[in-house]
């Protein structure tokens, strides 16, 4: 086959080609593949996780406030139901008090809810060593040993083995670490406040006895989890809705979550995280294109009389072009497959890596199907683009080519660059991009979308650092969150801690309590006043008790719009309102509505719910002390939450950002690195004579190789500076885009010079550093080369 | 005769071709004058751009020494035989070798910008006359592809003067010129000279060969004979022709 021989002469010759078209697929090709399997292992093993361990359909919760709400009336309604297959009721005995218990000698930041390890009815998958495993058949609990949630090996870590110290009135107990849990449900770093443990049947009836003693550090949290039959036809809506109407169960529940609920927050930091690899994959793969297509270009005018020789030869132009797309199919398949193959060790590392951020472990499977087609569409569009550029190999008429009348490669430039002594090697370097553009464009675009995205994912980490992220992101502002469990008596005395540790700057009650929406249950937020909505991005805050803002999140869910009315159920009591306006809130990723306190009156809620204040403090950096304070003094009366706690489950956010951005920079510079080769080797072997005439006119190396360098300097100066100002332009838009799934659907970029200063200048010293280092062959280019025979 | 230039002393040149060693130049020993144009010749293939490159410096060497003012040009580091190139020698080769990007004007003026003892103006202003002085003034403004070979080996000629070098260099200034344009060439060569400036020109075309004042000849990798004749007179050209042809003839030619 005369093409064979010619095709493999171009692979010898052209290796550098074919290596580097090569090393992008496999980079891309990984990168998908990786990012789609562990979006796929993650959603499959959240659905298997919640079936294994039992988490019924609906999860209703009663706090201790909601104590005897829960009927044996209400559970024989629904068990009645015949869409219903079982019920089954776990009562926690829940230790709240941040003093009351430990954890590896750290205080506890959540409410820790107390069960036995129901091996039967719950049986919560448990963590092996290294958390790479589970255990086939965990041994019962014996006395004093407890299992946690995984996260809390990072929220609070400690590892096996470590001890966890509860202490209320009437108990003094040290447990002991015996293994970790995978906890899809509550586990789930994103949540704050709540969380499941679990210790021996023995322990659990010893805590249990204190508390219907009237232990006052304990209380309780009251479960029924609902299974609906394997048969039943009814969505997931449908089937709530009914439930509700019959006993009225969800809404006067203080919460309940679906299994979808908890399958969709625990999966969202993985989806997001893929999702946004695969944006990343799909800019990266048009750079690959233009990388291709410069390719091309640059080797048809280098081999303008080799093709013409072979034309006079007798090759006819789709033989010639043949061996073009065959050369890059290659160099993509086998890039491609390498990709595909390496991203089996790639996606157990990342199973490995996520055990901590997402509180579960994902199988290692490749997600065939999809990447495979992903991979054949790659190829596809490579060769069709490999197609459209070869067109001019048809034009090559022999009798020019063979008579070295190739057309010049450069062209008259339109934009005059005048030479002089002064910046002669800048003057110089100008005159090159200005006579030849069209060869830098592809790196320009490649920087420039680099940055972009670069830019993109940094920008939620300095968003998610912000003071104002409770005013921009939460909805209402505060520094305290202080519910007054039996009565306001202690109030007064409260503040006047507040005000020695501090400063007062600022208090408003602002209950925080859940509503029911076409049975789903929704947090509401009521502050006392109109003033205090600091995010209604959209419409205006509420004015009159009936009047509501909700999230466009639930706007969409629900098919809502300002100007609608809604109906919120609690506990019987129905009641409409009146949509004013919309606004965001991350904490529930976005399932948020905000209204009134005097909207809540006409609700029964408990005291302790309804007796919530706000609190801003003067002195920020005091907050911390000032909590330990409070807890000391009025553990009994007060329950507190602080920003550091929201703003800690919001770490795991910016932990994942953090990561995607390093992840991006390391690809991004491996990215650039070969781009940087291939097109600065590119032009180099192009302009070689040239060199080789400067240097017989006395330039030396060191100047030219800094008047070639500097050239990739401005070019991907320039193509930062273009990525940075379309992302100052345009993030807004890309992150609601990104991230609504999280509850952001009003983003505001709020970048400080370094957010954009540093990706470009980092991509632009990548850029020169490469091919400053790629013109050392400069010093190999001899005034010889000019001999002719 | 003037005082020398340059000169070589056992100069030897190989290169190993699949490990076997291809002497081309063996034990070379020659001196250029101040003043003179001085013609290599040679068949081809008998080392004569070879020669050429190793005595500028732009090749390294075998064995031996080249001198130039004093100095070892094969000893020099890459920076020195760069300064060499900016301020001593000028170049001028059969592919003319302009840079495609830049026009004539621009082709002769920026080498001269790395002479650090003029200014912009002053080496733009020396361009303008070089480029009158080779008569493509009007042609200037242009790209090398948009002009003849002539006109592009007139611009490499003035290109190769900007810096007033003391010796000019040429390999076959002529190789790939018309009968015409040849005479052009050598005829601006011949008035440079005329001025002052030192020459030396390969070539072995005998019609660009008579326009020289001294002609050495090249083969088996060493001199084996001169000529010294009077300076060119084009009434003289066919006797001279003539004469140039009978000492070729008795080299064995
Ligand atoms: N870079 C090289 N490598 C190997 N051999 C060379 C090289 N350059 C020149 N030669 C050999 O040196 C000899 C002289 O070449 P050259 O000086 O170009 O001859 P001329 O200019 O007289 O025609 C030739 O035989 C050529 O094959
Ligand atoms: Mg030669």
């Amino acid at each position: 086959m005369s093409i064979l021989s010619i095709l493999k002469a171009n692979l010898r010759s052209k290796k550098s080609n074919f290596i580097s078209v090569l090393f992008l697929m496999f980079l891309v090709t990984l990168v998908v593949t990786t990012a789609c399997s562990v979006s796929d292992n993650c959603k499959k093993r959240v659905e298997q996780s919640l079936t294994e361990s039992g988490v019924g359909d609906l999860c209703c919760n009663f706090m201790e406030s909601y104590e005897n709400v829960l009927t044996e009336e209400m559970i024989g309604g629904i068990e009645a139901y015949e869409e219903v297959e079982r019920v089954h009721r776990i009562f926690d005995v829940v230790v709240s008090s941040k003093d009351s218990m430990s954890i590896g000698g750290k205080r506890i930041k959540d409410r820790m809810l107390f069960q036995t390890y129901d091996k039967k009815n719950m049986p919560y998958p448990v963590f092996g060593k290294n958390n790479l495993e589970f255990l086939q058949d965990p041994e019962p609990l014996a006395e004093g040993e407890i299992y946690l949630p995984v996260s809390f090996q990072t929220r609070y870590s400690c590892k096996v083995g470590d001890q966890v110290k509860v202490k209320s009135e009437t108990i003094n107990k040290t447990f002991q670490v015996k293994a970790f849990i995978e906890d899809v449900t509550l586990g789930n770093p994103l949540f704050n406040g709540t969380k499941n443990v679990w210790i021996s049947d023995k322990d659990y009836e010893l805590l249990k006895k204190a508390y219907e003693k009237g232990d006052a550090l304990l209380s309780s949290n009251d479960t029924l989890m609902v299974y609906q039959k394997k048969d039943s036809k009814l969505e997931e809506k449908e089937f709530k809705a009914e439930i509700d109407k019959r006993t009225g169960v969800i809404s006067n529940a203080s919460v309940m979550f679906s299994k979808h609920d908890f399958a969709f927050y625990a999966t969202m930091i993985t989806n997001i995280f893929s999702a946004a690899m695969i944006v990343f994959a799909v800019l990266m793969f048009s750079g690959v294109l233009g990388i291709v297509g410069h390719n091309i270009t640059t080797t048809i005018e280098m081999d303008y009389v080799n093709l013409g020789i072979l034309k006079s030869q007798g090759y006819g132009k789709w033989e010639l072009r043949a061996v073009y797309f065959c050369q890059y199919l290659l160099a993509g398949a086998v890039g491609g497959v390498l990709g595909f193959l390496t991203a089996f060790p790639s996606t157990y590392f990342m199973s490995g890596l996520l055990v901590q951020i997402t509180g579960f472990l994902p199988e290692h499977k490749i997600s065939y199907g999809i990447s495979l087609l992903a991979m054949l569409l790659m190829l596809c569009f490579v060769v069709g683009f490999a197609f459209i550029k070869t067109a001019k190999i048809g034009k090559i008429s022999p009798m020019r080519a063979i008579s070295g009348g190739r057309d010049s490669i450069y062209f008259s430039p339109r934009i005059k660059t005048t030479l002089g002594k002064r910046g002669l090697a800048f003057r110089m370097m100008l005159r090159q991009i200005t006579t030849n553009a069209r060869q830098y464009i592809s790196s320009l675009v490649i920087v420039a979308m680099l940055v972009y995205f670069i830019m993109a994912v940094t920008s939620t980490l300095s968003v998610l650092n912000e003071e104002n992220i409770m005013k921009d992101y939460y909805g209402v502002e505060f520094d305290l969150m202080v519910s007054y469990k039996e009565s306001l008596e202690v109030k007064k005395d409260v503040e006047k801690l507040i005000e020695e540790y501090g400063g007062m700057e600022r208090v408003y009650l602002c209950p925080s309590v859940y509503l029911t929406l076409d049975g789903d249950s929704i947090n509401v937020n009521a502050p006392e006043s109109s003033q205090e909505f600091t995010n209604v991005f959209k419409g205006r805050e509420p004015r009159y008790e009936n009047e509501i803002v909700i999230t466009e999140i639930i706007a969409k869910k629900y098919g809502l719009k300002i100007g609608d009315t809604v109906s919120l159920a609690h506990d019987r009591e129905n009641r409409e309102f009146l949509i004013t306006g919309y606004y965001q809130s991350v904490p529930n990723a976005g399932k948020g509505m905000s209204m009134l306190a005097s909207g809540l009156e006409c609700y029964e809620f408990s005291e302790h719910e309804l007796n919530q204040y706000n609190y801003l403090v003067s002195d920020k950096k005091q907050i911390g002390r000032l909590v330990e304070k409070l807890q000391e003094q009025f553990s009994n009366q007060i329950e507190i939450t602080d920003v550091q706690g929201i703003r800690e489950s919001m770490q795991s956010i910016s932990t994942a950002s953090m990561a995607s951005s390093l992840l991006i920079y390391g690809i991004s510079v491996l990215f650039i690195l070969v781009a940087a080769y291939m097109v600065c080797d590119k032009v180099f072997l192009k302009e070689r004579n040239d060199y080789g005439i400067y240097k017989s006119q006395g330039f030396t190396t060191n100047n030219l190789r800094l008047q070639f360098s500097l050239r990739f300097l401005a070019v991907a100066f320039a193509g930062g500076a273009f990525g940075a100002a379309c992302n100052l332009l345009t993030n807004d838009k890309f992150m609601e885009m990104a991230l609504s799934s999280m509850g952001i659907t009003h983003f505001v970029t709020d970048y400080g010079f370094m957010d954009y200063a540093v990706p470009v200048l980092v991509l632009t010293i990548v850029f020169f550093f490469f091919a400053y280092v790629i013109s050392g062959r400069m010093k190999k280019v001899d005034t010889k080369s000019l001999i002719v025979e | 005769m003037g005082s020398i230039l340059l000169k070589t002393k056992d100069l030897c040149k190989s290169f190993s071709n699949n490990g076997e060693q291809n002497h081309v130049l063996n034990q070379v020993n020659l001196e250029i004058f101040q003043g003179d144009f001085t013609v290599i010749m040679g068949s081809s293939g008998s080392g004569k751009s070879t020669l050429l490159y190793c005595i500028s410096g732009m090749d390294t060497i075998t064995s031996g020494d080249v001198w130039y003012e004093g100095r070892a040009v094969n000893a020099m580091k890459e920076k020195e035989t760069a300064m060499l190139r900016r301020g001593d020698f000028g170049f001028v080769f059969q592919q003319m070798h302009l840079v495609s990007n830049l026009s004539l004007f621009e082709n002769v003026a920026v080498p001269g910008y790395l002479n650090k003892s003029k200014t912009t103006k002053e080496t733009n202003e020396r361009a303008r006359e070089l480029l009158a002085q080779v008569n493509i003034q009007d042609a200037m403004k242009r790209l090398p592809s948009q002009v003849s070979g002539g006109e592009q080996q007139r611009a490499a000629i003035a290109r190769a003067m900007i810096n007033e070098p003391k010796l000019l260099f040429a390999d076959e200034p002529t190789g790939a010129l018309n009968q015409k344009n040849t005479k052009d060439v050598m005829e601006l060569l011949l008035g440079i000279n005329q001025n002052g400036q030192s020459i030396l020109m390969v070539t072995h075309d005998v019609r660009a060969a008579i326009y020289g004042n001294r002609l050495l000849y090249l083969e088996d990798g060493r001199i084996l004979g001169e000529l010294k004749l009077a300076p060119f007179n084009a009434k003289e050209a066919k006797s001279r022709e003539t004469q140039v042809n009978a000492w070729l003839a008795s080299m064995c030619w």
